[in-house]
């Protein structure tokens, strides 16, 4: 069986490229390299879901994921105050109503730590994160399975989120247990687990039946095979477990001034970022793991 | 040829240690557990510097290394040594300046520099161009190294990951190198560390390859920050790369991680703990020390 594959659309950053800016270009040029799919990274500002369904639909390209904006403003679902935590809830109501709309089946989860990095471990005792993060996700999966939206919960590594609660797979499952919800499972990233699991393929096999989707990048962001990530041997435990879901690739980071000029907006002075040569690259990442897949047979 | 091991002991913190507190007891249980050295901390201002001298001499235990304390979390102030911030890097100097007095009282023959960032952090890159952060640090380098040489210190760079040092200026042995090579400074070598080459290293054996003659001395500690084996370091390639390079410098092992309640208390200060006897709280010194040494006496008779 062929895996499924899509572009995360954040990481079209990382190449210069603002998504909401050219949708019709970037989403033909994605097609053309040969992916299934594209994950919108959620903007609630700027949710024009009609034309990218219009331009998804017209290529037969699936938006298996809407990627949550957790790094936004008051979204701290564990270690803000009751109100943040409110309004984490409710940002996530709204991203679930931006899924339905685009016909996505998925809104990632993952969450970010605010402000200074508390690794290598947490200020706050982990029990009262995870019970306030318990809380949160209990309504957001509520209200999502209303809605047929399954989260997908990305755990990030100790200095992105806060230490010790979801930056392993086993530590996430910990909290999706306490759920008991049907409608949530896991969104390993190999960059992520590089830094928290003692083995990524392990840990693909021990969770096998939580795997909704599967972030596929490099252990320094950087293009595939500048890191240590065994693409081989992690596509071989997906096809072990005989995962179905889609495979999400990310970009190769390139730059610092393409990254400042897109996240950042900086560009320094007597700068001018040339964007990197989107075909190129899409159709060049497409081909490595094609060619990783074909060698696993 | 055997290797000499030592205990890079800030790290006691993570079992809820403090050597400067308890100098006498803690460095007696590394001498007795077979180490035969001790990274001290570079903290100046709080340690008893005759004091730790006469105990590290009457026990015959080496002071490898003094590491710096370059993090705010671990410094207390910010000690930016390539930024923009002129009085942070200022203060970075003095600081440098002071430890290295320090360092050679204590006997030592290294004292270990970083890049690291401020506690917000900057990744993948940095906001600042990375030339202009490199430029910094270098100048840094050029204040610091000839005071450092007057005193027979040699400074050690480590390569930090890009969330604790500046991406893209001192994240990876190359840059390290390139670092080396273009401040001329002769008296600089390089600290690898496990935890941070996993991160910023495409092979972590190839990067000490290319290191070289530049390793001066090598913090072993695991992918995770845990204890040795619960993490994915291929300890038999990284000895090898060592054997391969002709290593013959300290292998420096950092303590585990243990519970959130023993890291607060040492980061609150020693013998603190939110609200519970913070004695009881501690891991086993010995026990803790007798692990590393263990297993990697063992992957050395095998190798």
């Amino acid at each position: 069986m062929a895996f499924k594959y899509s572009v995360s659309g954040l990481t079209l950053g990382f190449l210069g490229y603002d998504f909401s800016e050219e949708p019709e270009f970037i989403l033909k040029a994605i097609k053309h390299a040969g992916f299934d799919g594209i994950d919108i990274f959620d903007y609630p500002n700027n949710r024009n879901a009609e034309q990218i369904r219009q331009v998804t639909d017209s290529l037969s390209l699936d938006v298996p994921e809407v990627l949550g904006n957790w790094g936004g403003d008051g979204r701290d679902l564990a270690g803000g105050d009751k109100d943040t935590r409110e309004k984490a809830v409710e940002y996530a109501k709204g991203a679930i109503d931006y899924c339905v709309v685009l016909d996505s089946p998925v809104f990632g989860f993952c969450l970010p730590q605010p402000g200074v990095t508390e690794a290598p471990i947490s200020v706050m005792p982990v029990e009262t994160l995870k019970s306030n993060l318990v809380d949160g996700l209990k309504e957001i999966c509520t209200y999502a399975a209303e809605r047929k939206v399954t989260i997908a919960v990305e755990p990030l590594n100790c200095y992105e989120s806060y230490p010790c609660l979801m930056n392993t797979l086993n530590e996430t499952m910990n909290v999706i247990k306490e759920l008991d919800c049907d409608n949530i499972g896991l969104q390993p990233d190999v960059f992520h687990m590089n830094v928290g699991e003692k083995s990524i393929t392990d840990a693909i096999k021990t969770f096998k039946d939580h795997i909704v989707t599967f972030h596929m990048n490099e252990t320094n962001h950087f293009k595939f095979g500048s890191g240590h990530a065994d693409v081989k041997a992690i596509m071989q435990a997906l096809k072990e477990i005989e995962f179905s879901g889609y495979m999400t690739i990310y970009m190769p980071l390139m730059t610092r001034e393409l990254f400042n000029m897109a996240f950042r907006g900086i560009v320094d002075e007597g700068a001018t970022p040339v964007k990197a040569n989107l075909e190129a690259v899409l159709t060049e990442t497409m081909e490595y793991i094609k060619c990783v897949e074909a060698e696993i047979g | 040829m055997a290797y000499k091991y030592t205990v890079v002991c800030d790290t006691l913190g993570f079992l809820g240690y403090d050597v400067l507190e308890q100098p006498e007891e803690i460095l007696k249980t590394i001498k007795d557990v077979g180490y035969d050295g001790a990274d001290l901390p570079g903290a100046p201002d709080r340690a008893d510097t005759k004091q730790l001298r006469g105990i590290m001499d009457t026990l015959e235990l080496e002071v490898p290394e003094v590491l710096g304390a370059w993090a705010y979390f671990h410094g207390g102030e910010d000690r930016d040594l390539a930024g923009d911030n002129e009085e942070a890097r200022q203060r970075g100097i003095k600081y440098a300046k002071k430890a290295i007095d320090y360092s050679a009282e204590l006997g030592a023959s290294f004292f270990e520099i970083c890049a690291a960032q401020p506690p917000v952090y900057q990744v993948p890159f940095p906001k600042l161009p990375i030339d202009t952060l490199k430029k910094n640090f270098i100048d840094t380098l050029q204040e610091i190294c000839p005071y450092a040489e007057e005193r027979g210190i040699t400074i050690l760079l480590e390569p930090l990951n890009c969330y604790e040092a500046y991406p893209g200026v001192l994240t990876t042995i190359d840059e390290a190198l390139n670092i080396i090579e273009e401040s001329g400074m002769k008296n600089l070598g390089i600290q690898p560390d496990i935890f941070h080459m996993n991160v910023g290293e495409g092979s972590i054996p190839d990067a000490i390859r290319a290191a070289g003659d530049y390793v001066k001395h090598f913090h072993m500690n695991e992918t995770n920050h845990r204890e040795h084996g619960t993490g994915h370091a291929d300890y038999s390639a990284i000895l090898q790369a060592l054997k391969d390079i002709k290593y013959n410098g300290y292998i420096a092992f950092y303590m585990p991680y243990t519970t959130q309640a023993i890291f607060n208390m040492a980061a609150q200060g020693y013998g603190q703990s939110s609200g519970d006897d913070g004695e009881s709280q501690r891991s086993d010194l010995k026990a803790n020390l007798e692990k590393p040494l263990k297993l990697f006496k063992e992957l050395e008779a095998n190798g």
